[in-house]
């Protein structure tokens, strides 16, 4: 990919993840599930079994987007070091 | 006299060729049941990527090219993307809204936690190969200059 067309595509995603942030959807309303028994429920509720799956693709998923946009960004970045050697 | 080469190691290489295809088993299977046994898409990302890096390295050649794996990056992107639209676009919230999508069997006991998990085995096995690689390509320009 050129790098002025990888430019453009990361400013356009950081700009529209911004947007959706100022501007987007209201915040979900905040629901505690501190304890095991809240995440067995909603491990039940989703049909799984697998407590910690059930948190970090549930409640935590955007946190879990987010950690993998890291691991984008990691490849964009050794792109970039790559192409200005 | 030369230094042996761990790559020139017949019991490695032939091991790790009989290994690749359980492996890559292993990683489908970690994802396929991350929702219902350990595992998950991050994990079998970072084993099907380790293999095919200690590959290259084994084999001093590309297993697949790096076409492959970012081909590879952009649909597990491109899926999890549009995962999140979807939902935003249903409920307001990101990935919301199907949650509730349910089948039978533990392969697909929530059809949405497999798609998601997918998706980030995609792009984990994806950039994990792609940033060795790129780390390699610096090795060698490195040592070319």
């Amino acid at each position: 990919m050129r790098p002025t067309l990888l430019k453009a595509c990361c400013a356009a995603l950081c700009a529209g993840a911004a947007a959706f942030a100022l501007w987007g959807a209201p915040a979900p309303e905040v629901v505690e599930h501190a304890t095991a028994a809240g995440a067995s429920d909603i491990a039940a509720r989703l049909n799984i079994r697998n407590l910690v799956s059930a948190i970090y693709l549930g409640p935590r998923v955007v946190d879990t987007f987010l950690e993998v946009m890291v691991v984008t960004l990691a490849v964009i970045g050794m792109k970039f070091v790559g192409e200005r050697r | 006299m030369t230094t042996p080469r761990l790559r020139d190691s017949p019991i490695l290489s032939l091991s790790l060729r009989a290994l690749f295809p359980f492996l890559v088993l292993f990683s489908f299977q970690l994802f396929s049941y991350g929702a219902n046994s350990p595992g998950g898409g991050f994990q079998a990302g970072v084993v099907f990527g380790t293999i095919v890096v200690v590959l290259d390295l084994l084999w001093d050649r590309r297993v697949y090219s790096s076409r492959f794996f970012e081909a590879v990056e952009l649909a597990g992107l491109a899926l999890l993307f549009g995962l999140f639209a979807a939902g935003a676009g249903r409920t307001g919230h990101p990935f919301g809204g199907f949650y509730g999508w349910t089948g039978r069997g533990l392969l697909f006991s929530n059809v949405f936690f497999w798609l998601l998990n997918l998706a980030i085995f995609l792009e984990v096995a994806g950039s994990i190969v792609l940033i060795f690689r790129h780390f390699m390509d610096l090795d060698h320009a490195s040592d070319a200059a």
